[in-house]
């Protein structure tokens, strides 16, 4: 019994030796990967990133795009000043002045640049700018992730709100960039937008080997989105779409534009030509182009009269609801205001709001005008006969009714008949969106120059 | 042999105690903790906000101090003095004058938080304000505000006089009995009536018909930016005697509230909030 607790004795004291010795063994634990510490690692890259941004003579460059999916890319030029300011300018809409407001330098999930109060760049962030998309805006972020210097020292960022999106290059600008980048990118996007002389259809015609084929090509400026989606001519369907950003004479594609086994990141504008021209990588061009009738026209044609399969007879154009959609062209609202005002001017203040085409049989229909006299609306009818031409309508005059008619209301609204009367006839289009009632939309573009396009109402009468 | 034993312990307890004293001397801290530089606007603030009643006013954009889901973004930063300025005026001396010189410093939100642009809900609504914990008043579309603009600075008063209710409410609840008076009205839905629908059914916004917390807040604030005469042409322009005569009830919680919690009289508030309203968009 005496042995055994001596033995125990003697093994506390082993051990507790035992514990000293491997207590002491300076061990730090885990080698250490990095010169600094955290904290010093942290404001190093901090330093590192106020250095660079300081650094450059001429400011920085940025392309932003918010996310390529949705939307395009906005030139944003801008200056960091010791003091902790920026200035800046933009594409972003027509006000491009220099504005000056705060930055930091911060820490988030790594070291960030934090545009800190309101600047140019936070169009991009305001739920309720521009009009048509509030809610959410143009969906950006006014903060950075700092991601390092390139090999051409242009410094990399990723967004706080898409991490998962690609780098955000800051290159460094020059003189030109700010003298001419803004403005005539801005002009860029102008060609891109036409004129309303230029045709409503556009396509991308891509050469290859001699061969052309033409894809259906559509603009959306508000979102500076490009869709190329429907069916080509050579009957294959499509469905692609990206973002685009403006450059002097140049538009910048995000994500790039993938035809024909080929692949198209930037378009050139050729002024003596008139369009935007791309060089795929293999010699393969893509060239931007109106076009005086559709790439690939539908059956919707055929839905008019049609009930039997879902068509409709009615079509109302309702100035109030439709004057300001994506298929009103501006060629069309200056007949329609042309008209109205006219018919004001010479009918003593009586205001044209709607107008209808009505299919009243296989072969004839009216266009019937809607106007207020005082708080009452009155309505005038142009009788018309109607027939399938070329995968168009062609209505053709048949008359004016008596009832309400005189020859002064016939002159004032000639701009809208002269549009559906058109000897061409009407390409027709049921479009996907539905604008302030559930009716289904079709427009109505008059193949006679083809800049002519208006929505309307489908209804049964 | 015993008392050897203990020694030799007590000498290897001590040992192992003092073994690894090989530590690195304390030396200044790795974080910066320099005083930033301060612009002219963060001295005005300092002199005007944090010494004096000790809040700070959050101008600069900091994300984790809104919802990193909206689409929102810092002030133009030109706007801020004129802005707090104001707010300095209507707001804090009023509150002073009727409630004592220390009656914001003691009960105010600690931090007030500056957003440019519109707060968007998912219903299409926007907030114009938020108060959280008694702590904090956040206050969005302050790039909005003009001064030319009599409505529109009326309602960012609101919005200040709505929030600030909420940080004297979560401090000093009202009586349950508020929430007694109209309980059925209460709607999530709130923003598919009109306001002229809310006060014929007792609320005197549509807004207060979203529960009782703001309902409350939504009173106090229309009597703290509208002119008693203002106010009472409202409650006259209601048909339904059972929504006017709950408006009135209502109306007497809040007077009652505010006279026994906070020792003010809200009409002599409501006057003085008023004119300092008027004197500001003339």
């Amino acid at each position: 019994m005496m042995k055994t607790n001596k033995l125990q004795v003697k093994l506390w004291y082993a051990l507790i030796i035992w514990g000293i010795i491997i207590s002491c063994n300076d061990d730090n634990g885990a080698d250490n990967l990095f010169e600094d510490n955290t904290t010093e690692r942290i404001s190093n890259a901090q330093n590192e990133l106020r250095t660079t941004l300081l650094s450059a003579e001429n400011g920085w460059k940025m392309v932003y795009f918010p996310t390529d999916d949705e939307f395009g890319g906005f030139t944003i030029l801008m200056k960091f000043n010791t003091d902790g300011t920026v200035d800046m300018t933009s594409d972003i809409d027509e006000n491009t002045d220099m504005v000056t407001s705060s930055y930091d330098i911060d820490y988030g999930a790594t070291v960030k640049l934090n545009f800190a109060t309101k600047n140019h760049l936070h169009k991009l962030v305001d739920s309720y700018y521009p009009e048509a998309l509030r809610g959410t805006g143009y969906k950006g972020s006014g903060e950075f992730l700092f991601y390092g210097t390139d090999e051409e020292s242009n410094v990399v960022f990723r967004s706080v709100r898409d991490k998962e999106h690609e780098n955000i290059t800051f290159h460094r600008a020059d003189a030109a960039d700010w003298e001419s980048a803004i403005e005539n990118g801005r002009d860029t996007g102008v060609r891109l937008e036409g004129i309303p002389s230029d045709p409503v259809f556009r396509g991308v015609v891509i050469t290859a080997n001699g061969e052309e084929t033409l894809y259906p090509f559509s603009y959306d400026q508000l979102r500076r989105y490009v869709s190329i989606s429907g069916t080509s001519s050579e009957g294959k369907i499509t469905d692609k779409s990206f973002g685009v950003a403006f450059a002097p004479d140049k538009l910048l594609l995000s994500p790039s534009l993938e035809l024909e086994e080929d692949t198209f990141s930037e378009f050139e504008w050729k002024e003596a030509e008139e369009k935007f021209v791309s060089q795929g990588n293999t010699g393969i061009t893509a060239e931007i182009k109106f076009l005086d009738r559709p790439v690939f026209i539908t059956d919707d044609y055929l839905l008019i009269y049609d009930m039997a399969r879902g068509g409709h007879d009615r079509f109302s154009y309702r100035d109030d609801t439709l004057a300001e959609t994506p298929y009103t062209s501006e060629a069309y609202k200056e007949l329609f205001n042309e008209a109205r005002d006219n018919f004001a001017a010479t009918q003593g203040g009586r205001e044209i709001y709607r107008f209808e085409i009505l299919f009243d049989s296989e072969t004839e229909g009216r266009v019937r005008y809607l106007y207020y006299s005082g708080s009452s609306s009155f309505s005038l009818y142009h009788n018309f006969t109607w027939e399938v031409v070329d995968q168009k309508i062609l209505i053709s005059d048949n008359g004016w009714d008596d009832l309400n008619f005189n020859p002064g209301r016939e002159t004032a609204l000639a701009p809208i008949d002269q549009m559906i009367f058109n000897s061409e006839g009407l390409f027709v289009e049921q479009v996907p969106e539905t604008f302030t009632y559930s009716n289904q939309v079709y427009t109505f573009i008059a193949a006679d120059g083809a800049t002519v396009r208006f929505p309307t109402y489908a209804a049964v009468q | 042999m015993k008392i050897l034993n203990t020694y030799i312990l007590y000498l290897l307890i001590i040992l192992s105690a003092t073994s690894c004293d090989n530590e690195a001397p304390i030396k200044e801290s790795q974080l910066d903790t320099e005083t930033p530089d301060l612009s002219p606007l963060d001295i005005w603030i300092r002199e005007n906000y944090i010494r004096p009643y000790n809040i700070e006013v959050l101008y600069k954009w900091e994300d984790g101090e809104v919802d990193r889901g909206r689409y929102l973004y810092p002030p133009t930063e030109n706007n801020v003095q004129p802005l707090m300025e104001i707010v300095l005026d209507i707001w804090i001396n009023s509150y002073n004058e009727l409630g004592g010189d220390e009656f914001v410093k003691v009960m105010a939100p600690r931090q007030v938080v500056l957003v440019g642009g519109h707060n968007v809900n998912p219903s299409g609504t926007r907030t114009l304000g938020l108060a959280e914990s008694g702590m904090k008043i956040t206050l969005f579309e302050v790039d909005e505000l003009d001064l030319q603009d009599k409505e529109k600075t009326r309602r960012f008063f609101k919005t200040i006089q709505h929030e600030y209710c909420h940080i004297l409410n979560q401090t000093k609840p009202y009586t349950p009995e508020y929430g007694k008076i109209t309980p059925g009205g209460y709607d999530g839905s709130w923003h598919l009536f009109t306001v002229e629908e809310a006060r014929e059914q007792g609320f005197i916004t549509n807004y207060a018909k979203s529960n009782d917390f703001e309902d409350f807040a939504e009173m106090t604030s229309i009597m703290l930016t509208y002119s008693n005469d203002e106010y009472e042409a409202i409650l006259n322009s209601i048909q339904s005697d059972e929504g006017r005569a709950a408006i009135r009830a209502k109306e007497d919680i809040v007077a009652t509230y505010f006279s026994k919690e906070w020792g003010i009289n809200i009409y002599n508030l409501q006057d003085l909030t008023f004119q300092k309203l008027i004197e500001l968009t003339n």
